[in-house]
């Protein structure tokens, strides 16, 4: 199957509180796919629609096959899903979520999960009750690895985990992908750690627009131009980018004290050539480099 | 199939095998109080008094028996669902490639069957001590009634769980007033084998609770509005 996961016309919303429009997208086979989006724009909730756990509202949104919130057992078998804060059995030892989770999948690998939980370097009998949020994630992920699935869903993976668990999850997810060719959908706030190993990225935004990019190519094209201004008050400044904002194909402008920050899929000198009739110091207008956090704080916003 | 069965089992003992052992202590301490009170009835009360009561009056000096199988179904429940319903953890289990009405049925049968073995132990424990005083008709009788509370007890159990399962506001209401309204008759009869005649309407009530589990379940898996 090409496409794990298709959705078509997908409309979603909260009483009378729309979060989606007509959202329409197709996550190819072995590729890495981050959902992005500032707090409140719908990630949870396409997660939870993915997983089967919400019917949406109209459209179709299918599932290796079938829709999302009628799997029958044989496809969930192929589904792994890490939900958020790592949710497992707390009362669990290691070894006993282990022996549980394997009587339920037919291809469960027990090897995947013990080489992952023996890097914690806590006995099998320690409960779960008493881990960290860091060695919790280990152990769900060695859950969710040794299924062996052909599609992962992973709902905000870096909740809760400090820098170095983080590294840990997304390095040992990296080595489990080089050997199975298996799609990821994963949410996560902080962006940073999806520059490595993330392919494609889903911008979702308030009101149901997106947009999808190819992580190189989004990177290669979004640019960040920062200028001086001489505005006297934010408001003033405010009122003159609004302008241009609507005018023309900038995405977003940042205001500071003394300066902007423009950013746009715009090459340089068009740029330039926009901005050109507001009160400027255009000697300082140059391009500056970014990384996937500073690319997503410009696309979506600050506020 | 029996994958899923032994798994949710293992699960579902692992979770309250602690709570399971106290509960049981607590069961045991308690008919056991029951027990010395008959027994003081006994020793105080001259025997043509107590025969007076018991067989004239129908009356049961072990009416305290009657909450114990109610409270300790309610417990349990809250006991092996409260950690599934935090932080929906439920989903977990409705994600394992089994079909989720045999998953939720793990989930409740197991918790009937540790109940199960619990009042099967407080009844015969009751009977048996109550058979060192009493004739064999009395204890048959007894036991019909006795048995009745704790078939209401599993009741209890049932109703806890499926009102903590089901996720829609105003069907917890329904059910916490529907099947609550149907277990009053039972504390409103105060004299033995008054209640015998109940004993099919509360294993029906069990069925339709074991109905409204799989609705819940349908309710809390396809909600097209968060909860």
């Amino acid at each position: 199957m090409q496409y794990p996961v298709i959705i078509e016309n997908l409309c979603h919303a909260y009483k009378d509180f729309p979060v989606y429009d007509s959202l329409s997208m197709r996550f190819e086979k072995g590729k890495i796919y981050g959902v992005l989006g500032k707090n409140g724009v719908g990630k949870t909730t396409l997660i939870k629609i993915l997983m089967g756990f919400l019917r949406p509202v109209s459209g179709k949104c299918s599932v290796l096959g079938e829709p999302s919130h009628a799997l029958s057992a044989q496809t969930r078998n192929k589904i792994a899903l890490l939900f958020e804060r790592h949710l497992a059995y707390e009362f669990f030892t290691i070894e006993q979520a282990e022996k549980y989770t394997s009587q339920f999948y037919s291809n469960w690998n027990k090897d995947i999960f013990y080489d992952l939980v023996n890097r914690l370097r806590l006995p099998y009998s320690h409960k779960i009750a008493y881990m960290s949020e860091g060695q919790r994630s280990q152990v769900v992920l060695g859950l969710l690895l040794a299924q062996q699935a052909e599609l992962l869903i992973l709902d905000d993976y870096s909740m809760g985990l400090d820098a170095g668990y983080r590294s840990l999850f997304i390095d040992y997810l990296q080595e489990y992908l080089k050997e199975n060719n298996a799609t990821v959908i994963l949410t996560s706030h902080v962006v940073q750690n999806m520059e490595s190993f993330v392919d494609d990225i889903l911008f979702l935004e308030k009101g149901g627009k997106t947009a999808h990019y190819a992580l190189p190519e989004f990177m290669r094209t979004f640019h960040c131009y920062t200028v001086g201004h001489q505005y006297q008050t934010f408001q003033d400044a405010a009122n003159a980018v609004q302008k241009i904002i609507k005018r023309h194909e900038i995405k977003n402008i940042e205001i500071h004290g003394n300066y902007l920050e423009i950013y746009s899929f715009l090459p340089k000198a068009a740029v330039c050539e926009v901005i050109g009739n507001l009160s400027l110091d255009m000697a300082g207008f140059m391009e500056v480099p970014m990384s996937l956090e500073d690319a997503f704080i410009g696309y979506t916003g600050r506020y | 199939m029996k994958n899923a069965v032994r798994g949710i089992f293992y699960k579902e003992w692992i979770k309250l095998r602690f709570f399971y052992a106290f509960l049981f202590l607590f069961n045991f301490l308690f008919v056991l109080w029951i027990n010395l009170d008959i027994y003081t009835l006994f020793r105080l009360d001259h025997g043509e008094i107590v025969w007076y009561r018991l067989i004239g009056l129908k009356q049961m000096p072990y009416q305290a028996l009657i909450f114990l199988p109610m409270i300790s179904g309610f417990v349990f429940a809250f006991w092996q669902f409260l950690p599934e319903m935090r932080e929906e953890r439920l989903r977990l289990a409705l994600h394992l490639p089994y079909n989720n009405v045999l998953l939720v049925y793990c989930h409740l049968f197991s918790g009937i069957f540790l109940l199960f073995v619990l009042f099967l132990f407080d009844v015969l424990f009751f009977c048996g001590m109550l058979s060192h005083r009493l004739p064999f008709e009395y204890c048959q009788t007894a036991f019909l009634t006795v048995a009745l509370w704790f078939i209401a007890g599993i009741n209890g159990y049932l109703i806890c769980s499926v009102i903590l399962i089901e996720p829609q506001k105003y069907m917890r209401i329904y059910y916490l007033m529907v099947f609550s309204a149907l277990l009053i008759p039972l504390y409103s009869f105060r004299q033995l084998g008054q209640t015998v005649e109940l004993l099919p309407v509360y294993m029906g009530m069990a069925v339709v609770l074991l109905i409204c589990a799989v609705l819940s379940i349908y309710h809390y898996r396809l909600r097209s509005v968060q909860a």
